[in-house]
């Protein structure tokens, strides 16, 4: 077994102890041999990209990654290899350029292993509907990882891998995380780059690190950070050293805790663990604020108003002409682009699409569309008010333990899991999940801590306390 | 709530094709979600936009690069010819 993380490998593969050829064969050797299905594919060329590490190495490069393999998420693109965003539409695709965030992994010196299942298009949180088939979660095989990044999460929990790069547009980085027992993080909008990632929801959309621990997780998204000529959404700040934040005690922090969320919280099974987290932060000197964030109630709507509304014009350029997949028995233009999409496409995205259109179509754009960003708008500035008596936020990532595999069919049942995740992606602040304990059946619980706009060091000094400190 | 043409209209503008089975279920799910979404409708908001502003000088230099070749761009497309896109003919 190797379970060792990002910082470890690399040190490890710097001092000569393994090369990175030894450690990619060994992981490949895992992938092929597991059982989850939280792989699509393993790159072809993953052995080369590992030797050639090894020569560079012995030439004297350190990158940050040195070595390290890694696993991306189905809709981040690499020049020259399969991309598809869990969908049937995209299945041949190959990509014509390499993302910013894949070209600043191969800058530091990881070695891109393979790409990780994923819900059709991000859209889900159980990566059930993925046109590869359902992911299993490593820690209890009858049920889901997570999602949409569950692909990602589990080869992480799973150690398939150092890390691997997920997506969040309404949680689908901290919720896999939490389900499988991972530190992952949802940098603040404007963080990381877009540019080369499949789109969802443009404006909610940021790519982020999943790993072993939160070490590992800092520096990951130090790597990513940064702005980005291709992407005039990634802003022109400063890429910070998280490293600075480690090993401090968390003594005067101010917790916010927000009644709304104290209130739902309530009869859940992640209830204990949320309580236990606050009772911890307080026993170590931090100070519980009560805060309160208006219409946080009419965030889930707000949220799948906004996010279908966007993915249905994203999604729009899947017509059958531009991009592999056309259906075969088309007659004429139009028919391509019906029939191209409605075989192409899955229920969830379908049920997506139609709603985005419904939103911004005249007649209900007002009621719809345009009431849900003034209220995102609104939150905005309710997070921004809560801040100023707080430095961090908490809050359940998730209302308890996975769930077993085919057990939210119905789809308002599925999008009422991801109550206390959308807010920091309709708001654009950072937030990650960190395990805190386990459930009731003995199966990983996160705990997602949230701070201001850009100022991600913060949740790594707490996490990293966190996972010094607690038992 | 959605009746049926308004189904058929909203099919019509996303490019998607349903049975009639598939219809039936697809509508008992979209007025369930429309329910949901609808909580907003009577919220009492102030109305507000958050627009991001992209300050001038963050802008970089209008330098021509080169990009994509026309090759690479189709070169996903199911049919291409001479670096177009190829599709059935509209004119009769």
């Amino acid at each position: 077994m190797i379970e060792l993380g990002v910082i470890d490998t690399r040190d490890k593969i710097l001092s000569g102890e393994i090369s990175s050829e030894q450690i990619t064969r060994e992981y490949i050797k895992r992938i092929e041999n597991s059982d989850t299905n939280a792989v699509i594919e393993i790159f072809s060329d993953a052995i080369e990209q590992a030797k050639a590490i090894d020569i560079r190495i012995k030439e004297g490069f350190k990158g940050a990654l040195a070595g390290v393999p890694i696993i991306i998420k189905d809709n981040i693109l690499v020049k020259g290899k399969h991309a598809s965003a869990g969908s049937l539409i995209l299945k041949d695709y190959i990509a014509e350029y390499t993302s910013t965030v894949a070209q600043k992994l191969i800058d530091a010196g990881a070695v891109i292993i393979a790409r990780a299942n994923m819900d059709e298009f991000a859209m889900g949180g159980s990566t059930e509907t993925s046109y590869y088939g359902k992911t299993l979660n490593p820690r209890d095989k009858t049920r889901v990882p997570g999602g949409s990044s569950g692909g990602s999460a589990a080869a992480v929990a799973e150690d398939l891998c150092c890390a691997a790069l997920g997506t969040d547009t309404g949680g689908s980085i901290r919720q896999p995380s939490a389900y499988c027992g991972c530190v992952g993080i949802k940098p603040t909008y404007g963080r990381v780059s877009r540019f080369g990632v499949i789109a969802f929801a443009s404006s909610l959309d940021q790519v982020g690190p999943i790993t072993k621990n939160v070490k590992d997780n800092a520096l990951l998204l130090q790597v990513l950070s940064g702005e980005d000529s291709n992407d005039e959404t990634a802003e022109k700040r400063a890429v910070e050293d998280y490293s600075k934040y480690f090993n401090q005690d968390i003594r005067g922090m101010k917790i916010g805790v927000i009644s709304y969320v104290d209130d739902i919280v309530k009869g859940l099974d992640v209830e204990k663990n949320y309580n236990d987290f606050k009772e911890f932060l307080k026993a170590n000197g931090a100070e519980i604020v009560n805060v309160d964030i208006k219409n946080l109630d009419l965030v889930l709507p707000v949220y799948y108003i906004i996010a279908p509304a966007e993915a249905t014009s994203n999604l729009a350029r899947f017509d059958g002409v531009k991009y592999t997949r056309r259906a075969t028995d088309a007659k004429n233009l139009e028919e391509i682009y019906l029939k191209s999409r409605t075989e192409g496409f899955g229920d969830e995205v379908k049920r997506r699409i139609m709603l985005g259109n419904y939103v911004l179509s005249s007649g209900y754009f007002d009621a719809y569309y345009n009431k849900a960003r003034s209220l995102q708008a609104n939150l905005r500035e309710e997070f921004l008010k809560a801040f100023k008596s707080c430095d961090i936020l908490i809050m359940p990532t998730a209302k308890g333990e996975a769930y077993k595999l085919g057990e939210k069919s119905n789809p308002v049942d599925a999008y009422k899991e991801d109550i206390f995740t959308v807010s920091a992606n309709i708001v654009g602040v950072p937030a990650m999940s960190i395990p805190f304990g386990v459930g009731k059946n003995g199966l990983p619980i996160g705990m997602q801590i949230i701070a201001p706009h850009f100022e991600e060091g913060r949740l790594y000094r707490l996490a990293d306390f966190v996972e010094r400190r607690a038992k | 709530m959605i009746s049926n043409e308004e189904f058929k209209h909203l099919a019509e503008l996303s490019k998607l094709e349903f049975s009639d089975v598939e219809r039936d279920k697809f509508i008992k799910d979209f007025n369930h979600i429309l329910d949901f979404a609808s909580q907003i409708i009577n919220a009492k908001v102030e109305e507000k936009s958050f627009i991001r502003s992209i300050p001038l000088e963050d802008l970089r230099e209008d330098i021509v690069k080169q990009g994509l070749t026309q090759a690479e761009v189709v070169s996903n497309a199911p049919k291409q010819k001479k670096g177009c896109y190829v599709v059935p003919r509209i004119m009769e």
